[in-house]
């Protein structure tokens, strides 16, 4: 099989796909790409089934070389990109001949870049049905120079290509979430300091959670027997910064969680640099439905419009705006 | 008000959860199960979200007998090293409590566990509950590294550490098994519902069964 050949990692880039459901039960953990839309955007610009493996890169920085002709595309966080020293844009399917050098910048904008390719995505061994590596798990390894990547030659037929992707924005994030069952044991203090204070993204975050700084949210849940997490739990520690757990979340854990941020805005929240101004809003169950629904319905759209070459919106929300 | 943890109750929730399983198939994604609660991970396109409630909610609670009755039979029973080499907190631990090394060994190595609740990383298991005698809260200060296959304990729960990684428990010995094995089905050892005990072997027996110093 023909390969990726890693020439450099800046930071720190992984195997993704759609993450390793259906094993909580043995301690594993789902991984998965953190921003799971712009994952999938990826993939259907490849022409690929969203479960495809990509590459995830954090914070961008990325150089490696192609061995055979694909068609490749670059979503999410915003980077220089250049293909042989050509800028290419990102939202694209983009052809590439053997010997291609792709070279990534630093991201400006943003977080987590994904870098899909045609013909089923990357083809590392699978792991309890998934290529999704969890580094602290040991399931799979980080990329570093010198890796090859197995991949399938082949050539996408329809070159397809979606708007600028306006998302990352560093404008302030809102965070809505459902009230977990925690919080009858809250005081209704705790829920309006949530909801009114003031927080900002910390430096503090990974591919496990992102810690929130701000006012100290103080708790009156007492403590809690371990007890299975979410993606997007709201964990308060006895420091009282808020958690948000993400994809490569623990299984369990102990702490009081006074809800679960809506997915939409987890992938907002994977992409947000530190400093990004953040709120918390509580919804209903009918609102949350409401949210998730309009959120498929707009990646449907997505998935059914795209013509050659076309652009399908000209301002908007996209990817995680 | 939930449940407190016991293994009636975690009998009673493996039960649900296999109960959900019969009827719903496929739209069951994921299931976690901690000490008092559970953890569905559903496909509402698969079955609707108010059918699922409804049905859940004709279900009966499970059982829970506040009592807690150790068997005296184990379902697994696992080696373990009770070695100073390997056991940095079996001194430390005995003068806190004011008993001897002998003591806390025979102490952990007698009772037989019930395996509450999985996580944390691949493969660990929460089992419980230790003698009272050897019950102390966790470690001010977590170890950064912990040799994998640490056998531990902190308030009224003991584990191994099926890799290395931070801690903060006490930990008094080494297993020489391995606890989490990708090549095997299910890869973790212990599953929850089990029963476990620790069998006591000297530094010959850990290094023959591919135990690491």
């Amino acid at each position: 099989m023909t390969s990726l050949t890693v020439d450099r990692v800046a930071f720190s880039a992984t195997v993704q796909d759609a993450g390793r459901l259906g094993h909580l039960m043995d301690g594993i953990t789902w991984g998965g790409a953190m921003d799971c839309f712009a994952h999938r955007l990826g993939q259907r610009l490849v022409g690929n089934p969203s479960t495809s493996a990509s590459i995830e890169i954090a914070l961008g920085g990325f150089k490696a070389t192609f061995t055979a002709p694909a068609c490749i595309a670059l979503t999410g966080a915003r980077c220089s990109v250049t293909l042989d020293t050509i800028p290419i844009p990102h939202n694209h399917t983009i052809r590439v001949d053997a010997g291609a050098t792709l070279d990534i910048s630093g991201a400006s904008l943003g977080t987590y870049v994904y870098l899909s390719i045609s013909g089923g995505g990357f083809q590392t061994e699978p792991l309890f049905g998934s290529r999704s590596v969890v580094v602290r798990d040991g399931l799979g390894l980080p990329l570093a120079a010198g890796a090859s990547i197995p991949y399938r030659s082949a050539i996408t037929p329809l070159l397809y290509a979606l708007p600028p992707n306006s998302g990352t924005a560093k404008s302030a994030i809102t965070l809505r979430f459902l009230p977990g069952f925690h919080i009858s044991q809250a005081s209704e203090h705790c829920l309006h300091m949530l909801e009114s204070a003031r927080f900002q993204v910390s430096n503090q975050r990974d591919r496990m959670a992102i810690a929130i700084d701000g006012d100290k949210v103080v708790t009156t849940i007492k403590g809690q027997w371990s007890e299975p997490t979410v993606v997007g739990a709201i964990q308060i520690p006895p420091d009282g910064r808020p958690l948000i757990l993400m994809a490569d979340r623990q299984t369990v854990g102990g702490y009081p969680v006074l809800g679960a941020v809506l997915s939409p805005d987890c992938r907002r929240l994977s992409q947000a640099q530190p400093g990004t101004p953040v709120r918390f809003q509580s919804v209903s169950d009918s609102q949350a439905d409401r949210i998730l629904w309009l959120d498929r319905n707009y990646e449907m759209e997505l998935a059914l419009a795209p013509q050659p070459g076309a652009t399908l919106r000209e301002t908007g929300e996209w990817v995680s705006g | 008000m939930l449940a407190p943890p016991s293994p009636a109750l975690t009998n009673g929730l493996l039960a649900l959860v296999e109960d959900i399983r019969q009827k719903i198939g496929s739209a069951l994604l994921d299931v976690a199960i901690g000490y008092n609660t559970v953890l569905l991970i559903i496909d509402f396109s698969v079955i609707p979200r108010t059918e699922l409630l409804a049905w859940l909610n004709t279900l009966p609670a499970p059982a829970n007998e506040q009592t807690y009755k150790s068997k005296l039979q184990p379902d697994l029973t696992l080696p373990v090293y009770y070695g100073h080499e390997v056991a940095p907190d079996l001194e430390p631990l005995g003068a806190v409590l004011g008993i001897t090394d002998k003591e806390i060994i025979e102490l952990h190595s007698e009772t037989v566990y019930f395996a509450y609740a999985t996580g944390f990383a691949p493969g660990f298991c929460y089992l419980g509950d230790i003698d009272k005698r050897l019950q102390r809260p966790r470690r001010v200060t977590p170890r950064p590294m912990i040799a994998a296959g640490s056998v531990a304990i902190a308030e009224q729960q003991t584990a191994i550490y099926p890799r290395s990684s931070p801690g903060g428990w006490h930990i008094l010995g080494r297993c020489p098994l391995p606890l989490f094995d990708l090549t095997q089905s299910p890869p973790a050892k212990i599953k929850i519902g089990q029963w476990v005990q620790f069998c006591p072997i000297d530094r010959n027996e850990f290094l023959k069964l591919g135990g690491e110093l």
